[in-house]
C-alpha cells in the first residue's frame, strides 16, 4: 500500500497544524467550488503525493471553509446582482400595455426573478412595489382562481415574495394557486400525462418544503397526498410517480402506502433503491416497537432510526434502552474525518489503514458479481457478497481488544447493549435479520451501531481471538450460526476457485 | 417566597457560554457545516442550528443536583430577509464512530415553537464550589426543525437545600431555518 512519501506527508501535516494551513491545503487539492453542495467523491480528484493528512480539529477547518463561503457569495452578489436587477429592467411588464401570451409570460417571468433579486439585495420596499405590480396583472383579491395558467403565474408571483421576504406563509398561497391550476386543469379535461406532470411538480414543491421544515408539515403532507391522488393509477407504476409516492408515505407514515410499494407484485418496485425498499418494507410489515424489537432484537433501534428518519436517542428510548433524560454517548474529541479529493484530513483518533481497508472493501462490495474490483486474498478471488456491517466491525474490533477507560464511551454503550443480549434464544435469528436488512446498503451510521452490538453480543460467545474470524464468514456470506462455529473451530475462510474475469 | 428578594445565597448555580460554534451535520456520506447567517441587534444569527458548551458550575458549600438544563425557545415566523446562510459539505472517508454523526440533542420542532426544551444527558451532582467537580460544561447542540428564527435562552433546575431551583442566562442564541 502506497501512503505518499513521508517527507511530503509530514510537510503538510505542518502546515496543516492550523486552520489557515488546513484551508489552503484544501484549496490546493479541491478545484474553485468542489466541496460546497452535494459532496461527491468520485469528482475531479487531483493526483497528490499524500493521502493522509493529521489535523487538530476538522471541525475548526470547516467552520472557516463555511465563514470564507458566506463571505465570498455575499460580496458576489452585491458586486453582481444589481447588474442582475437592472437588466431586468427592461424587461417587466407594463400596465396598460398590450402583449401577446408568449411576450406577457416572458415578461412575468423577469417580474418574478426581479423580486427574488430585490430581496436578495435587501431592497424589500423594491421587492414589494414589484410584487404590487405583479399582483394587479394576476390577483384579483378572490381566493384562488380555476384558469390554469393565470394561478400559476399567481402561484409564481407568491413563491417568489417568500423567497424575497422569508415570510413561509407565502409558500402556502403559492401552493392554492397551484392546487387552483390542477383542478382547472382537471375540469378542463387535459390529458391524464399532462395533468400528472403537474401534479407532480407540486408534490415536489411540497416535498421541499417539507425538506426545508416550513410549518405546518401537517398541511404539506395534505397537500402532496392530495396531488398524488389526482393522478390515475395507470402511471402509479411510473419512475417519478413511484419516487414520490414513497417520500409521502414515509413523511406521512403512510404504512398501507408502503406495503402497497414494497409488494413484490408492484411492477413499479425498480424505481426506489434497494435501501428505499428495504425502508418501506420494514415500515409496512412492523406495526409498532413490539414488532421492531421481535423481529430486530437489540439492532431495532438504530435500524428504526434510519428507516423513519428519527433522531437516534429518540429511537433508543422508544425500545427502552434509554432514559428520556439521558443522552447517546459519543466518541468524544479526536475521531472526525473528511475526504478532500483523495486526501483524508482526519483528527488523530481515526483508524488510518481501517478507513482506508474499508474504501477498499467497499468498492469491491460495490460489484455484485464480484466483478473485476473483487478482492484477492493470497492469490484467492473472494466475492465479497456482505461489507455492510462487516467492513464496519473490522474497524470497530480493535476497541474490543482494549480495557473499558479506552473504548469511546458510544461504541462502550453499543457493546453493552449487545452483550445484553447474548444468551437471548431468540439472538440468532435477529442478527441473522440484521444482516440481511444490510445486505447490499451502504454504510451508515446505523449500520455503524449495528456492528457495534454485533461484536457486543458475540464476544460472550467466542473468544476475543477468533472475532476477525467470525466477521470474514460473515464477509464471505456465512449466516451468523456458520460463521460462530467455524470461527471458533478456527476454520479458515474457504477459498473460492478463481475464476478469470469475463471481459464481456 | 411572596415578597421576600431572593439572597445569592439561594442561587448558589451559575450558567455560562464554555464556547460556541457553528452546527454541523454528517448526512448522505458527507459533513455539511452551516455559517453564520447574520446578526440581529448585535446577536449572531447560526445557520440551521448551533453547538454551544454550556458550563454549571456550583458556588455552594454543599454538592447540588442538577436536575435538568433547558431551553426556553421562541420562534419567530417573521424575520429580517437578509439574514441567509451558506453550507459547506464534504464526503467523509467512513461513518463516522456511532452516534458521532453531529445530531442534536435539543431539536426546536413545531411543538415547542414558544416553550421549553430538556436537553438530554444532563442530569448530575456538582460538587462543593472550590472542589474538582464543582462545574461541568455540557454540550448543547440545538437544531431548528421549524423554519424561521429562534431565540434560545438557557435555564438551570437544580435541588438546593431541598429546594428546587431554577437559575437562567439571559443570553442566549439566536438559531435561523431559512424555508428556501
Amino acid at each position: 500500500m502506497v501512503l505518499g512519501t513521508v517527507p511530503e506527508r509530514r510537510r503538510m501535516e505542518e502546515q496543516a497544524r492550523t486552520v489557515g494551513g488546513a484551508l489552503s491545503l484544501i484549496d490546493d487539492i479541491l478545484p474553485a467550488g468542489q466541496g460546497v453542495g452535494v459532496p461527491d467523491a468520485a469528482a475531479g480528484d487531483p493526483l497528490t503525493t499524500a493521502s493522509w493528512v493529521t489535523v487538530p480539529d476538522v471541525g475548526a477547518v470547516m467552520a472557516a471553509m463555511a465563514d470564507r463561503l458566506a463571505q465570498e457569495t455575499a460580496t458576489r452578489e452585491r458586486t453582481e446582482l444589481p447588474a442582475v436587477a437592472e437588466s431586468l429592467r427592461p424587461r417587466l411588464p407594463r400596465i396598460r400595455t398590450p402583449y401577446d401570451v408568449t411576450e406577457f409570460a416572458g415578461r412575468f417571468e423577469a417580474l418574478v426573478r426581479s423580486i427574488e433579486v430585490a430581496g436578495r439585495l435587501g431592497r424589500l420596499d423594491e421587492a414589494r412595489e414589484l410584487a404590487n405590480l405583479g399582483a394587479a396583472f394576476v390577483l384579483d383579491g378572490q381566493p384562488p382562481q380555476p384558469e390554469t395558467w393565470i394561478s400559476e403565474l399567481a402561484g409564481n408571483l407568491y413563491w417568489s415574495i417568500a423567497s424575497a421576504t422569508a415570510r413561509d406563509s407565502y409558500y402556502h398561497q403559492a401552493l392554492d394557486h397551484y392546487m387552483a391550476a390542477g383542478a382547472a386543469m382537471r375540469r378542463a379535461g387535459l390529458p391524464s400525462g399532462t395533468r400528472r406532470d403537474h401534479a407532480l411538480w407540486v408534490t415536489d414543491l411540497c416535498l421541499g418544503l417539507l425538506e426545508h421544515r416550513v410549518p405546518p408539515r401537517r398541511r404539506l403532507i395534505d397537500l402532496a397526498t392530495t396531488c398524488l391522488a389526482e393522478i390515475g393509477r395507470a402511471h402509479a407504476a411510473e419512475r417519478p410517480v413511484v419516487r414520490v409516492t414513497f417520500a409521502v408515505a414515509r413523511a406521512a407514515e403512510d404504512r398501507a402506502k408502503l406495503a402497497e410499494l414494497a409488494d413484490p407484485g408492484f411492477a413499479g418496485q425498480e424505481a426506489l433503491t434497494v435501501g428505499e425498499l428495504r425502508m418501506a418494507q420494514a415500515l409496512a410489515r412492523m406495526a409498532g416497537p413490539a414488532d421492531w424489537k421481535r423481529v430486530f432484537g437489540p439492532f431495532a433501534a438504530p435500524i428504526y432510526a434510519w428507516c423513519a428518519d428519527v433522531p437516534h436517542a429518540d429511537a433508543f428510548t422508544v425500545f427502552g434502552e434509554l432514559g428520556t433524560d439521558e443522552g447517546l454517548p459519543t466518541a468524544g474529541a479526536g475521531f472526525q474525518a473528511v475526504q478532500a479529493g483523495q486526501v483524508t484530513f482526519a483528527e488523530d483518533g481515526c483508524d488510518e489503514l481501517g478507513t482506508r481497508g474499508r474504501r477498499w472493501v467497499g468498492r469491491a462490495a460495490g460489484q455484485p458479481d464480484g466483478g473485476e474490483d473483487a478482492y484477492f486474498v493470497d492469490g484467492v478471488r473472494r466475492p465479497v457478497r456482505c461489507a455492510v456491517p462487516t467492513a464496519g466491525m473490522n474497524s470497530l474490533a480493535r476497541f474490543a481488544r482494549r480495557e473499558d477507560d479506552e473504548v469511546p464511551a458510544s461504541v462502550r454503550f453499543l457493546f453493552a447493549l449487545g452483550r445484553a443480549c447474548a444468551s437471548d434464544p431468540s439472538i440468532g435469528c435477529q442478527i441473522d435479520a440484521m444482516l440481511r436488512f444490510f445486505r447490499g446498503l451502504d454504510e451508515s451510521v446505523a449500520s455503524e451501531a449495528c456492528g457495534a452490538i454485533l461484536i457486543g453480543a458475540v464476544l460472550d460467545m467466542l473468544p476475543l481471538s477468533t472475532l476477525g474470524g467470525y466477521i470474514a464468514h460473515l464477509e464471505t456470506g456465512a449466516d451468523h450460526a456458520t460463521a460462530l462455529r467455524r470461527a471458533v473451530r478456527r476454520v479458515p475462510v474457504a477459498p473460492v476457485a478463481t475464476v478469470p474475469v469475463s471481459s464481456s | 417566597m411572596t415578597g421576600t428578594p431572593p439572597r445569592p445565597g439561594d442561587f448558589p448555580v451559575a450558567l455560562s457560554s464554555a464556547g460556541i460554534g457553528l452546527f454541523w451535520i454528517i448526512e448522505a456520506g458527507g459533513r455539511v457545516t452551516y455559517s453564520t447567517a447574520g446578526e440581529v441587534d448585535g446577536v449572531t444569527v447560526f445557520g440551521r442550528g448551533v453547538r454551544m458548551g454550556v458550563r454549571v458550575a456550583n458556588g455552594a458549600d454543599e454538592p447540588v443536583t442538577l436536575r435538568a438544563l433547558r431551553i426556553r425557545a421562541k420562534w419567530y415566523p417573521e424575520y429580517p430577509p437578509t439574514l441567509r446562510y451558506h453550507k459547506v459539505a464534504l464526503p467523509v472517508p467512513a461513518p463516522p464512530l456511532p452516534f458521532d454523526d453531529g445530531q442534536p440533542n435539543v431539536l426546536l420542532t413545531e411543538d415547542v415553537t414558544d416553550g421549553v426544551v430538556t436537553v438530554r444527558g444532563t442530569r448530575c451532582v456538582l460538587a462543593p464550589a472550590g472542589e474538582a467537580d464543582a462545574s461541568r460544561v455540557i454540550d448543547a447542540t440545538i437544531e431548528a426543525a421549524v423554519s424561521g428564527l429562534w431565540g434560545c435562552h438557557i435555564e438551570a433546575e437544580y435541588t438546593h437545600a431541598a429546594a428546587a431551583r431554577v437559575t437562567s442566562v439571559p443570553v442566549g442564541c439566536l438559531v435561523l431555518l431559512r424555508g428556501k
